[in-house]
């Protein structure tokens, strides 16, 4: 039991990475109707900005901060200057394939360019064993549950995706800026009637989705305690059952596919010997079943329209 | 109704009476000629219809106006503004509000949402003060102000559902909802009693009256059902083949010769008669 426990820990602290990246894809599909492949790498490249920081004496926590809105910018500069003129109306869904295929080796061999070749150690921005003064680890754990002990990182990655939520839940349902950004996602072709710049909010969505790559891009690589180019790959996979499990254009859909990606994960590598070192199997396995099954996931919306 | 007083606005009107001027306006498809040198103007307060048979060009000029369509020639001036020198999001800005034949809302968003859309150029929030939550005062009066609107439209019950699913009739009066919420000078209304029954249509009339006096607006309506488009307008424009065949007051235009020419076709056409 201590051991089943233990795995959905793992599960939720993974699923809180996989959740948040899958958030960044999902406000990017439901503004453009675009699958962003080179979101991991973004978030690469952000987790490195953030390593690269701490190695200048900027402490973790506004190492991060600083990440996320370097990104944002970038997100948005990306959206205007590499996105928006291959994806003009009447120009073939390729051109854009094509275009974040290239970003997606540009970003990665950039990171390394820029940054490191090599893994690099990546503070936490929570306590860890490692922590001077504490070998057994005790400031590490958050949490006692009979034998099994909540760690600060489960802690940590969990309040961080759950502050996302809410961030986003105010952004969209209670601001202008959010009812513009929903309005867009809903019918571009009528926001734009009521005065909506949906350009600009294109851009906003970029932005958003990258400074929310940042954020996870960072509490991975600090979780693993390193950061290295190979390092969003497997998590963007992750991110993309994830997705695809709650349904694209569904925010509450990723959060909760996130979960489930994890914990089935963690459950099935935990249990399953034969798993352990194909993981990966796990998030193809579901993605094809979520394909077969029920195409728009579990809470995306089932698209009708009027002809 | 009495006749508004040409002289009562403080603010002089740039361009005498009228709102908006179309002159010469031309727009091809290809080969296509949708619309051929149409020139007419609407006055201000004035309740303008565009009629004609269809394929004559009216939601082609209603697409010029909101931008959505470039024209190939001729201008658009409205307010005394270069119309077709502002871009599609600045319409509603400049005091233009449409709605669609089809219905263009946001299915996934609240009724209630659907009308704050709308009042999107109304306040000034930016990205910074909305995301910092500082546009909070002006988001209240926003919701408070489209509430109200959706009150004087009967949709105030429906305020938290979602648009989708809501009968035809319904959505066409949240659209006519939203395109009020954004404080108009001009409204435009697509077929507005396109696929409405007998009752709603002599609502609609009504309604269409009572909002034009209650928000100050000029309205210019494409229509096809007649008993409508007589009763409720100050003047009208009859279109065939993108050209203007006729124009005035509906007495005059409903006994021109061009006008029931055009809608029934000549005796040659060999319409089959008894």
């Amino acid at each position: 039991m201590d051991l089943f426990i233990r795995y959905i820990l793992i599960g939720i602290g993974n699923g809180a990475v996989y959740a948040a990246l899958a958030l960044a894809l999902v406000l990017i599909y439901r503004t453009t109707g675009l699958l962003n492949l080179a979101q991991g790498e973004m978030a690469l490249f952000s987790a490195y900005l953030s390593w690269w920081f701490t190695t200048h004496g900027v402490p973790i926590g506004l190492a991060i901060a600083f990440s996320i809105l370097l990104s944002m910018i970038g997100g948005a500069v990306i959206e205007r200057v590499l996105i928006r003129p291959v994806t003009a109306p009447g120009k073939s869904h390729l051109n854009v394939l094509i275009v974040m295929l290239g970003m997606f080796l540009a970003i990665n061999a950039i990171s390394q360019l820029l940054f490191s070749t090599d893994a690099e150690p990546m503070p936490k921005p929570w306590p860890s064993v490692s922590s001077p003064g504490d070998p057994v680890g005790r400031s590490a754990r958050l949490l006692d549950i009979g034998n099994t002990s909540i760690s600060w990182a489960v802690g940590a990655l969990a309040l961080t995706l759950i502050g996302l939520c809410l961030f986003l839940y105010l952004l969209l349902q209670k601001t202008k800026l959010g009812l513009a950004l929903r309005a867009v996602a809903s019918n571009p072709a009528s926001a734009r009637m009521v005065g909506i710049n949906t350009s600009a909010m294109l851009m906003v969505g970029w932005a958003l989705a990258a400074g929310i790559g940042a954020l996870a891009g960072s509490m991975v690589a600090a979780d693993r305690g390193s950061v290295s180019p190979g390092l969003m790959t497997v998590v963007l996979v992750y991110a993309f059952a994830a997705a695809a499990l709650g349904g694209f254009d569904s925010p509450v859909g990723a959060v909760v596919g996130g979960m489930i990606v994890a914990i089935a994960e963690s459950l099935t590598i935990g249990y399953v010997d034969a798993l352990s070192t194909i993981e990966l199997v796990v998030p193809f396995a579901l993605i094809l079943l979520v394909l077969l099954v029920r195409p728009t996931g579990l809470f995306g919306r089932r698209v009708v329209e009027r002809v | 109704m009495s006749s508004p007083d040409p002289a009562a606005p403080t603010t002089a009107p740039p361009t005498g009476g009228a709102l908006l001027e179309v002159a010469g306006v031309g727009v091809r498809f290809g080969g296509v000629v949708a619309l051929d040198g149409l020139t007419f103007e609407i006055q201000r307060g004035s309740i303008c219809a565009l009629i004609g048979p269809n394929g004559a060009g009216k939601t082609t000029l209603f697409n010029v106006i909101s931008r959505l369509y470039p024209a190939t020639s001729g201008s658009v001036t409205f307010d005394g503004r270069d119309l077709l020198k502002v871009p599609p999001h600045g319409i509603a800005r400049a005091g233009i509000a449409r709605t669609f034949q089809n219905v263009a809302l946001f299915p996934g968003l609240s009724v209630l949402d659907n009308v704050r859309v709308g009042a999107h150029t109304e306040g000034r929030v930016g990205f910074v003060r909305g995301l910092v939550g500082l546009g909070w005062p002006e988001n209240r009066r926003m919701a408070a102000e489209s509430m109200s609107i959706l009150e004087r439209l009967d949709l105030a019950h429906l305020a938290s559902r979602p648009a989708a699913g809501l009968p035809f009739g319904t959505l066409k009066r949240i659209e006519l909802a939203r395109a009020l919420a954004s404080r108009p000078k001009l409204l435009m209304l697509d077929e507005p009693a396109n696929g409405l029954t007998h009752a709603e249509v002599d609502e609609l009339a009504a309604t269409i009256h009572r909002l034009r006096d209650e928000f100050d607006l000029t309205v210019l309506l494409v229509e096809h059902h007649m008993a409508m488009v007589m009763a409720i307008s100050d003047h009208i424009v009859v279109l065939d083949f993108g050209r203007r065949i006729a124009e005035g007051p509906p007495e005059v235009v409903r006994n021109d010769p061009k006008v029931i020419e055009a809608y029934l076709g000549t005796a040659d056409d060999g319409d089959g008669g008894p």
